[in-house]
């Protein structure tokens, strides 16, 4: 079953081009990872999905309910983590979520779903004086109250310390356990390539890549990263790495040329190198990271 | 019903507001003091109360629903909290007449504590005849006009994101609706007629009408209607049928919703 379905979707701002004709769709227990860098119309995406924005152009629906006409049905099975969110003022935490569990008109208890995100010893505080952090934490709780069959979550790990990110993924496991549905943007690789099943690309409003992890990994020459640490690195000898055929990307990072190529260019590029008259100290291979898929997709900009 | 909760959300946000309490405060105090005013110095009557108390009220009120009003979607709406609001299944509506709801209570408790207040007061201090029965009428008139202006509030609130716009939106609401109508309607007509000043003692139905569409006039025919107070008495031996108390009531109802509807339908179709 198609969860999120976009078809042809723009979104025109004034003089940018925010979405260009986008075609998404994400399938029912699937956890779908949005990645791109800033600007690159993620948001834009998810606040057409939720209703906060007009597309100016195409279609996108959500268990087959028009986001734009029918904004209350998509959010009565949605759960959202909002980015750009502030909490109600004189509200407590508890009380945040006492407002999402009246809204859903569920009943749960309130202090189950603070204790799931660890807030329950601040549940009391009002919740402007939490911090990013704590924010983030309650936005996630009210997403979470009433079971919702999609969870969708702006930058989610935004002001989250590591335990906390790793907390969120826990939780976002527990979620696709009982069956939800996952769609979440981000720009920190890491997260995405931790949970997501199928990630998609956006760069400039434009959707330039949608697949596995090692769908992706496939579609970049095998997918192998060499990491060369030579005496001195310069210009001459990372040029002289990318002439080799077989090489898609050669990046230096840290005193070190990272690139990204199929198995068979790997001992040409020792052997350019040696010919080149750069001494390499140290060479390793790895498996190519999401992170350099990311570089190679987006010709370089990084996330 | 879940206009209901942002309501209810609205009331306890504001009723932490240090802003509205000393809103409230200052209320109280002129009300209070109008009243002392009135019968300790000026050893005035009931009516004369009334009508002091009416030329107040007529200028204060509408600034005070303006002032808790202007802010209620635009400070959201810039801060962050309206996405919050709409990520659980609320619609816009609901979101627009929760919070028109909520300031109207926000409004109208305040308000209506400070009259029993110096109505108590006053009833006290007059000696001689109290008008039980028009009270609450005066009471309940005066809350329908700030009530109009809450209205308007909410409705410049809605229709935009700007907060320079909204500002001038809610300063020019308030000079054109209680301090500039009269004259422009007297400009207008003057105009009209050549400058023939007699038009002005004697209107003609239409001009009539616009002069009583000012929030401030529909309620002092309301107040008249109560009271034989001197104000509004161009309408009551205007010998035009048309124009009742009723018409005034119905004229400060569409003062609170017209504006509502109006900016909702900017707000509705808005990026947020």
């Amino acid at each position: 079953m198609t969860v999120i379905s976009a078809t042809n979707l723009s979104k025109r701002y004034d003089d940018v081009l925010a979405l260009d004709r986008v075609d998404l769709n994400v399938e029912a227990g699937e956890t779908f990872g949005f990645l791109g860098p800033n600007g690159a119309g993620k948001s834009t995406f998810i606040d057409i999905l939720l209703g906060f924005v007009a597309p100016s152009d195409g279609t996108m629906s959500v268990f087959g309910h028009d986001c734009q006409d029918d904004g209350v049905a998509v959010r009565e099975r949605v759960g959202v983590l909002p980015e750009g969110y502030a909490p109600f003022d004189g509200l407590s935490g508890r009380q945040h979520v006492e407002y999402a569990i009246r809204s859903k008109d569920v009943d749960e208890n309130p202090v189950d779903v603070l204790s799931r995100v660890g807030l329950r010893d601040d549940a009391a505080r009002p919740a402007t004086d939490y911090s990013k952090g704590m924010r983030q934490r309650l936005a996630l709780a009210m997403a979470l109250v009433g079971e919702p069959d999609l969870l969708v979550l702006d930058e989610p790990t935004t002001g989250l310390d590591p335990n906390g990110a790793a907390e969120m993924r826990t939780i976002l496991r527990e979620e696709t356990d009982r069956g939800a549905t996952i769609f979440f943007s981000s720009h920190v690789l890491e997260q995405v390539e931790a949970v997501c099943d199928r990630v998609g690309i956006l760069q400039n409003g434009r959707l330039i890549a949608t697949d596995t992890i090692s769908g992706l990994r496939d579609a970049i020459g095998g997918g192998t990263k060499l990491v060369i640490t030579p005496a001195a690195v310069d210009d001459d000898a990372l040029d002289a790495v990318r002439r080799i055929d077989g090489v898609e990307t050669a990046v230096e990072r840290d005193g070190a040329i990272e690139a990204t190529c199929t198995n068979d260019a790997k001992m040409d590029a020792l052997v350019e190198l040696h010919d080149a008259g750069v001494e390499v100290v140290n060479f390793r291979t790895e498996e190519a990271s999401l992170e350099d898929m990311f570089v190679e997709f987006t010709g370089g900009a990084r996330a | 019903m879940t206009w209901r909760d942002v309501a209810t959300r609205d009331i306890r946000g504001a009723s932490r507001s240090a802003g509205i309490w000393i809103v409230g405060g200052v209320q109280i105090l002129l009300f209070v003091g109008v009243t002392v005013v009135e019968f300790v110095l000026n050893d005035g009557s009931f009516l004369t109360y009334i009508e002091r108390l009416t030329g107040v009220v007529a200028v204060t009120i509408p600034l005070v629903a303006l002032l808790l009003g202007y802010k209620s979607i635009l400070a959201e709406r810039a801060g962050g909290q309206l996405r919050l609001a709409l990520s659980v299944p609320h619609s816009r509506r609901d979101l627009a007449v929760g919070k028109l709801v909520g300031r109207c209570f926000v409004f109208v408790v305040p308000t209506a504590l400070a009259l029993c207040l110096a109505g108590g007061i006053a009833v006290t201090l007059a000696d001689g005849s109290v008008p039980w029965l028009w009270l609450p009428w005066f009471a309940g008139v005066t809350i329908l006009y700030g009530v109009a202006f809450v209205g308007v509030a909410v409705g410049v609130s809605l229709s935009t994101a700007t907060g320079r716009r909204v500002t001038v939106g809610a300063i020019g609401a308030y000079l054109a609706t209680v301090v500039l109508w009269e004259d422009l309607h007297t400009a207008v007509l003057l105009i009209l007629h050549r400058f023939d000043t007699a038009v002005l003692r004697d209107m003609p139905s239409w001009a009539l009408f616009a002069r009583l569409a000012a929030p401030s006039e529909s309620y002092e025919l309301l107040v008249r209607t109560g009271f034989a107070v001197d104000r509004a008495g161009r309408y009551v031996d205007s010998g035009v049928a048309s124009i009742t108390w009723l018409t005034a009531l119905g004229l400060l109802v569409a003062w609170t919703l017209v504006p509502v509807a109006l900016g909702y339908r900017r707000f509705e179709a808005a990026d947020l």
